[in-house]
């Protein structure tokens, strides 16, 4: 195995295969570092101490010797006793220490020595010359003076004078003795050789003992602290299972109860942040199952609702029904009286249609003023006597305002759910059919679904639309094509509209063919995001001059802010494909612009805070008043085309043109002008103050973001 | 007529009483108590030598003051010379010369100059190692600088009743000493265990086998084999190992020995004196060596306290003879 290999499987085994760190093993790193670092300076201190210990005793030694050269040189003093140096050999016996004794002469000659085992018959080599005068000078020095000579080893030698030493005068009676003079005389010198390397042989055998025993107590204490750590840190381990089917996005979770208090706290935490977790996830999923102005089930709901009831119904063989309920004139109503009556008679509509049906039906808000109600285990006669109640309710609902009576009623259609062989967006859209016969035949009625052959195939088509628009979006068959707009006073392009195309074996269409079909079929708001995310990947991937500063404008359907996360889609698309919100123009029809501009949206203010324009698009055609101007929430007017084709023709449309202008100048508002189709057109434009055009005579829309160039001469655009 | 008969005994009275009232503050004034000179009897009338040359040595001018203090001038003619000094040069030639003189040596330096010099009778005291002196035929006589054994033993056994066994340490011319300190142990009731020693080494090696066998030692002044570390060692041994030692010199004693024994300079003057007189009046067969007859006994009482001894009345007093 390789050291890399080595490297990576210690790895592997410390931090687990994520590569994450275990806290029980940074602990455990650290106490080991500590532990570690304790016992080396232990180690080291005892190795220090051990021999400045054998050196304090050798010094302890040697003067012990000192104070035994008295017994030490009695051979020399002896001479006439035979037991002189059986004397010192059972001196030395006494001490292991020792391993021999010889004397010199005071010539430095070797005299006699023993060791242990007696009389030495080699006695050994005489003292050098510089030994011999360096003792031979230190006669008589009190304390008495040793050399001290390093052997090999731990062996050292210590020679000390021998001599004797008697008053000069024969008045010892009379002297003071700390006085009197003395005289000396050199008898020789001893030399005792020590061997200490058994001593400290068996000093460091228990010094190895002891630093054995530290690191066997190092090693069982970081074991035994991994096992207490562990058990001491399983508070917290048992945490880790739950937070990460927290980060998983689960919310049903539970919490081991906290044992230590340290612990309770971080758990009581974690509890409470659940509950607010599944309190906001309860949140969302009523938001996403809900419709926010009337309370009533979204059209996400319904789809899965009918889903499930169509298969119950295949299954069971019980028969349901699915009422499309259209409310009659509320266009006007709203345009009339504000869009803030217009969601209040939507809140009483909705509130009526929950009255009108059992507590197992369902009931939801399908868009704008269209109600769609799932009538469950019905037969025809029941629907149309719900269908009926409903039509009877709203005759008798009226409402009251700015002084008018408005009185509401609708329209149904009714299409029954018998078995699966339609799916739930056929089966809606049979019911959407049947509601708009009851509309063409005189509004304020029921009618149910009659396959027609012209019904039929419409339906047909739709559905097959709509799979094809589905297909399209999973497998990126749609397109955005870009069209430019120039800035008029300076000439350049500045900006450019995304426009929807879909690719088909017949080439590339526009949204128009297919966006019924995918209003129809609840696919607008995945086509909103498919458009607005291939938008600003778009911009992110323009580089070069041609990327600074280039704007691009979207276009958003009506359904684009019911879904509440729109604004935050938004946000995460713009910091993914790093793209500055001021690079994006929201357009949006001039309805939708003047309800943000009466209630204050919250998306709406989400993007602006992002730094994103706002365009009304097809400005001039919507029955909004200029007085809105002032309150719209937006930076464009897109002047509606039906004003710019003929404006070179129609005086009326010049005025209309150049009123707008002032009005949003006044207002702080650009303008673009849409349906640019010629010279003269420009110039006009120009000449009213118009900031931007678009259209034919500027560009036609191609495929690639950025790279048209203006062929628009200088001229055509002087004023 | 009758006060003019009192006056005079009053006057005797008075003076009596006045005399008695300074001799007895003396008396209290004395640290040591004085020592009262034993009576004698009167020296022999004998006729008197011319002269008297008294040698000493350095650290013998007391001894020799006293010496010369006890000879009458009337008696003696003395000149006192110390041989260390310069003048001596000067003054010795000219004693030499002088017939008849008697020399007093004090010291074994004062001794030789008196025995290489001088050829006629010759006196010495305060010398330890005498062997040398005698036995040249010359008429050489000495005091010993011994304190009498027997007055010692008697006196060690007394203050210090559980001593029964005494080391004693000598060079080889000594030989004579043991005989002596065996003996007057005996009579004190008290053995001697002897070793032969010939240098300080030796001393103190043989002591520290002596040690476990005796209870006292009985330190010679010999300066041959003695030395002041040996002397240090000895008795620092011995106060650890439970031996007295009994020393030859006061300075000793603060070096941890139990008592010094000493001769007094007055007694040892006067035993000059009477082997003098000896001499005048042609006494035969003075022998050698003489001793004398009374000493000083010191004591270091924290010794002695730490060897479990009775405390003594006094520190210090002194021992006579009987003779």
């Amino acid at each position: 195995m390789s050291a890399k290999d080595l490297r990576l499987r210690i790895k592997k085994r410390l931090f687990g295969t994520r590569g994450r760190r275990s806290l029980i093993v940074d602990i455990l790193s650290v106490q080991l570092l500590i532990t570690g670092g304790i016992t080396l300076v232990a180690l080291a201190g005892l190795t220090w101490t051990s021999r400045a210990v054998v050196q304090e005793n050798l010094n302890y030694w040697a003067e012990q010797w000192a104070g035994e050269l008295n017994e030490l040189g009695a051979p020399f003093y002896l001479r006439s006793r035979d037991d002189a140096v059986l004397d010192v050999e059972r001196f030395i016996q006494k001490y292991p220490e020792i391993e021999s004794v010889t004397w010199y002469r005071p010539d430095g000659s070797v005299f006699t020595s023993i060791d242990k085992n007696g009389p030495v018959e080699r006695p050994g080599v005489p003292l050098e010359a510089g030994t011999v005068a360096d003792l031979s000078a230190k006669a008589g020095a009190r304390p008495a003076y040793l050399l001290r000579q390093n052997l090999e080893g731990k062996r050292f030698r210590l020679s000390g004078p021998i001599w004797t030493e008697s008053f000069s005068n024969d008045g010892v009676f009379e002297m003071d003795p700390d006085r009197a003079k003395t005289r000396s005389e050199l008898l020789g010198f001893v030399g005792v050789n020590l061997d200490f390397s058994s001593y400290q042989t068996a000093f460091l055998k228990r010094l190895e003992m002891a630093s054995l025993a530290l690191i066997v107590l190092l090693l069982t204490s970081w074991i035994v602290g991994r096992a207490l750590l562990k058990r001491a840190l399983r508070p917290l381990s048992e945490l880790q299972e739950p937070l990460s089917r927290i980060a998983k996005g689960e919310t049903d979770v539970l919490f081991p109860d906290p044992r230590h208090k340290e612990t309770q706290a971080i758990v009581t935490a974690l509890r409470d942040t659940l509950l607010t977790l599944q309190e906001r996830e309860r949140h969302l999923s009523h938001l996403a199952n809900h419709d926010s102005l009337t309370g009533l089930y979204s059209r996400h709901r319904l789809v899965s609702e009918l889903d499930g009831e169509v298969a119950s119904c295949a299954d069971s063989g019980t028969r349901s029904a699915l009422c499309f309920v259209d409310l009659d004139q509320f266009k006007y109503i709203n345009d009339t009286c504000g869009h803030p009556a217009g969601d209040q008679f939507l809140r009483l509509a909705a509130e009526q249609l929950r009255n009108a049906v059992r507590s197992n039906d369902f009931v939801a808000r399908f868009g704008g003023d269209e109600f769609v109600l799932l009538l469950r285990n019905v037969s025809k006669s029941q629907a149309r006597e719900v269908a009926s109640k409903i039509l009877t309710r709203m005759r008798n609902l009226s409402h009251v305002e700015k002084g008018h009576v408005f009185q509401l009623q609708c329209s149904i259609g009714v299409a029954a759910i018998t078995s699966s062989r339609f799916g739930t967006h056929e089966i809606i859209a049979q019911a959407d059919m049947a509601c708009q016969t009851a509309k063409a035949n005189g509004r304020n009625r029921v009618e149910f679904y009659n396959v027609s052959t012209k019904q039929s195939e419409r339906m047909v088509q739709d559905v097959e639309w709509m799979h094809h628009i589905r297909h399209a979006l999973e497998h990126e068959e749609l397109l955005l094509h870009y069209q430019p707009l120039m800035h008029i006073p300076t000439g350049t392009i500045s900006h450019y509209e995304a426009l929807l195309r879909l690719k088909t074996a017949e080439g590339v269409i526009g949204p128009q063919t297919f966006l019924p079909a995918a209003a129809r079929f609840g696919l607008l708001e995945e086509i909103d995001h498919w458009v607005v995310k291939h938008s600003i990947q778009a911009l992110s991937e323009l580089s070069g001059d041609d990327a600074a500063g280039l704007r691009l404008s979207i276009n958003l359907s009506t359904l684009a802010f019911e879904n509440p996360l729109f604004g935050t889609k938004v946000r995460n698309w713009l910091q993914e494909y790093g793209v500055s919100g001021d690079r994006i123009c929201f357009e949006i029809t001039e309805q939708m612009a003047v309800r943000f501009a009466v209630n204050t949206d919250k998306q709406i203010t989400m993007l602006r805070d992002l730094g994103c324009l706002i365009a009304v698009d097809d400005f001039g055609t919507g029955y909004s008043s200029f007085s809105y101007l002032k309150q719209l929430p937006v930076d464009y007017l897109k002047i509606d085309g039906s004003f710019i084709r003929e404006i070179t023709r129609s005086k009326v449309d010049q005025t209309m043109v150049r009123m707008i202008a002032e009005v949003a100048k006044a207002a702080g508002l650009q303008t673009v002008a849409e349906y640019v189709e010629s010279a003269a057109a420009l110039k006009l434009l120009a000449k009213y103050g118009i900031d931007y055009a678009q259209g034919f005579y500027v560009g036609r829309a191609t495929a690639t973001l950025g790279v048209t160039k203006l062929s628009v001469s200088d001229d055509a655009v002087s004023a | 007529m009758q006060r003019r008969q009192d006056a005079p005994l009053r006057c005797c009275v008075f003076l009596l009483l006045l005399v008695t009232a300074v001799i007895g503050c003396n008396r209290r004034r004395a640290a040591i108590p004085p020592i009262q000179p034993v009576p004698v009897s009167a020296p022999v009338s004998v006729p008197l030598l011319p002269e008297v040359a008294i040698l000493s040595s350095d650290g013998y001018a007391a001894m020799a003051a006293e010496l010369k203090k006890s000879l009458p001038r009337e008696a003696y003619k003395v000149t006192s010379v110390d041989v260390d000094t310069e003048e001596s040069r000067r003054i010795l030639p000219s004693l030499r010369e002088r017939s008849g003189m008697v020399v007093i040596a004090i010291g074994l330096p004062a001794a030789r100059v008196a025995r290489d010099r001088f050829s006629g009778p010759v006196i010495f005291s305060q010398v330890f190692n005498y062997q040398e002196l005698l036995g040249s035929g010359r008429s050489i006589r000495g005091v010993s600088a011994m304190p009498p054994l027997d007055l010692l033993a008697k006196e060690w056994k007394k203050i210090d009743p559980k001593v029964r066994r005494i080391g004693l340490i000598v060079a080889r011319p000594h030989s004579e000493l043991v005989t002596q300190a065996e003996k007057a142990a005996k009579a004190a009731s008290l053995s001697v265990i002897h070793e032969v020693s010939s240098s300080d080494r030796e001393t103190l090696y043989l002591f520290k086998r002596m040690a476990p066998q005796i209870d006292g030692l009985w330190l010679v002044p010999d300066d041959q084999i003695l030395s002041p570390a040996v002397l240090r060692d000895l008795l620092n041994y011995a106060r650890s190992h439970g031996v007295r030692v009994c020393v030859f010199n006061d300075a000793l004693l603060q070096w941890g020995a139990l008592m010094s024994a000493t001769p007094t300079p007055v007694d040892t003057a006067r035993t000059l004196r009477r082997l003098l007189d000896g001499m005048a009046n042609g006494a035969k067969n003075t022998p050698n060596l003489t001793t004398v007859s009374e000493l000083v006994i010191r004591l270091n009482v924290d010794v002695a306290g730490h060897f479990g001894m009775p405390s003594p009345p006094r520190a210090a007093w002194v021992v006579r003879s009987d003779r």
